[in-house]
């Protein structure tokens, strides 16, 4: 009897019409929207957001403006983490630079890897016209046309000091061109582009005074195919130069 | 019914904001100050006044500074809720001097009228503890600015709670070639000799004598390069790029470089470094370089 009556109110009430195919995936997709809304802001936060995105532009970028490129005449790096500093990379590297048009390359490091790879790499690039020089050697770099400084750890802030050194005997008051006089004698100049390998955000003590309007462009590791060194390259080309105007 | 005047908010009123703090505010903090270390000198490259005021069509590029220098109240007090000790602002390079001269004079007119309005209310100034402090060639500033300067460095030299260090009209370079003309002279003097030239000889005489070196230094409006700024001083510190103008600049971006000041400072930390420790300092020299300071502030209100 009682469930004849229950069926009977189960019958009375209005049947739930079916989920509709469109509404479900209308519900798919707010669920979708909602946990990706979630991942963003937590990328966002963490700042890895539109790592992809903006690879997949670049990439578009790069094919787009393959001939645009601005290549600088000095192209510095630094390296934040040892363990990027490797000869094969390295030697790649600085193929790719020289068929890129650059003509100075200043590579640091604060432990000092790169100064004592010199042989080695004066050795894998033997066929190449190369130029291998340290702090306080100074070729004609005129007469060169490719040259490549290695720096250690003495040539960051101790180079500033040690170059003040010079001017104490000055009598006359000093002047920022004394000063620049002097780092030029040591082979600190200022590069147009500075590549900062590795993840820590620091210039790793890099010739600090050498930085002054330098561009800088930040990469996990050194560039060593085509497409990762010209996707830098184009970072590069896009910057605004403004020198305080 | 008044109608806001959609400008207003531009408009510096007071250099303390004592607005309420919102929760999510007080929870970034909170969270930030238990996941790890606090900065306690943190350095801002203040940059994108004009791209803001072009961008928002404002009527002059001196209303962007302005926005800016609205901006700069709010990270001051953003600082003193995180525990952020010591800022140093970029506020104005001496290659700004460049620029035209309706927007140097403008800027020099609003630096003039925010230090007076500072020094009016000098209550609040005393309740803050604010030390301030002004790095750069000021011999460059019009005398009217210079005396303000002074008036107020002297007002909050004794402040200890927080320091706000104003970078204006400064370069890295300069501030480093004024450093080594102080050493020359006291060369001269027979006070010092080629042994006791050091890192730390060279941070005695410099602007920032009376600061640590920076444990952040934060950059804004999309520019990755330095722009002249502390160069030396920042040689090891970490840096920040941030995509966005600085009258835009949130709490969340700087609770984001705090917090990726706390991924890395490790790491940092421990990168290796050869500078000579150097010797420690006599007294004449101290005297020297102290008397060298105080005369050159002297004449900052004579010349």
């Amino acid at each position: 009897m009682l469930q004849k009556a229950a069926g009977a109110g189960i019958e009375l009430l209005p049947r739930e019409p079916p989920i509709q195919p469109e509404e479900m995936f209308d519900w798919i997709w707010a669920i979708v929207q909602a946990v990706s809304h979630i991942v963003w802001m937590g990328c966002d936060f963490l700042g890895w957001s539109t790592v992809w995105v903006r690879n997949a532009i670049k990439k578009k970028e790069l094919q787009r403006l393959n001939h645009q490129f601005r290549t600088p005449t000095h192209l510095a790096v630094t390296f934040t983490e040892e363990q990027h500093i490797r000869l094969k990379d390295v030697t790649r590297f600085l193929e790719l630079t020289m068929s890129a048009g650059v003509r100075r390359v200043s590579l640091y490091d604060p432990w000092g890897k790169c100064l004592r790879m010199r042989a080695q790499l004066e050795k894998a690039l033997m066929n190449e016209e190369v130029e291998f020089f340290a702090e306080e050697e100074f070729p004609d770099l005129k007469a060169l046309s490719f040259a490549v400084q290695l720096l250690g750890p003495a040539a960051g802030r101790q180079t500033v000091v040690n170059s003040i050194k010079e001017l104490l005997s000055s009598e006359e008051p000093l002047t920022a061109q004394q000063l620049d006089n002097i780092l030029l004698t040591r082979g600190i100049i200022e590069p147009e582009m500075l590549i900062k390998v590795g993840a820590l955000p620091t210039m790793a003590g890099y010739p600090p005074l050498s930085l002054r309007v330098t561009e800088i462009v930040s990469l996990r590791s050194l560039p060593t195919s085509r497409s990762t060194f010209h996707s830098a390259l184009l970072d590069y080309s896009r910057r605004d130069i403004r020198l305080g105007k | 019914m008044v109608s806001e005047d959609p400008l207003s908010e531009y408009e510096p009123k007071s250099w303390w904001d004592d607005q309420k703090t919102s929760w999510s505010h007080r929870a970034l903090s909170k969270f930030l100050k238990i996941n790890g270390p606090i900065p306690a000198h943190v350095a801002v490259v203040m940059d994108g006044n004009r791209r803001f005021a072009r961008e928002n069509r404002l009527e002059s590029i001196v209303r962007g500074h302005e926005r800016g220098f609205v901006q700069l109240q709010k990270v001051l007090c953003w600082c003193s809720d995180l525990g952020i000790r010591e800022l140093t602002v970029y506020a104005f390079s001496i290659e700004n001097f460049k620029r035209s001269s309706e927007e140097v004079e403008g800027l020099m007119r609003l630096a003039e009228e925010q230090f007076k309005k500072l020094l009016q209310e000098k209550e609040k100034l005393e309740e803050k503890q604010v030390c301030f402090r002004f790095w750069g060639r000021l011999e460059l500033l019009r005398p009217q600015l210079r005396k303000l300067i002074v008036e107020v460095e002297r007002l909050t030299a004794g402040y200890t709670k927080s320091c706000l260090n104003i970078c204006m009209p400064y370069t890295a370079k300069d501030e480093a070639v004024r450093a080594a003309e102080v050493m020359r002279l006291a060369a001269q003097e027979g006070l010092v000799d080629d042994q006791q030239v050091s890192l730390s000889l060279l941070r005695e005489c410099m602007d920032s004598r009376r600061s640590k070196d920076p444990d952040l230094i934060i950059r804004t409006s999309g520019e990755y390069r330095w722009s002249d700024f502390m160069l030396i001083q920042g040689s090891y510190t970490h840096v920040y790029f941030v995509d966005v103008l600085w009258p835009e600049f949130e709490h969340r971006h700087l609770c984001q470089a705090i917090f990726d000041y706390q991924r890395h400072y490790k790491s940092i930390k421990a990168l290796p470094r050869s500078e000579a420790p150097g010797e420690e300092l006599s007294e004449e020299l101290k005297t020297f370089i102290s008397n060298y300071h105080r005369q050159r502030y002297e004449n900052l209100v004579t010349i």
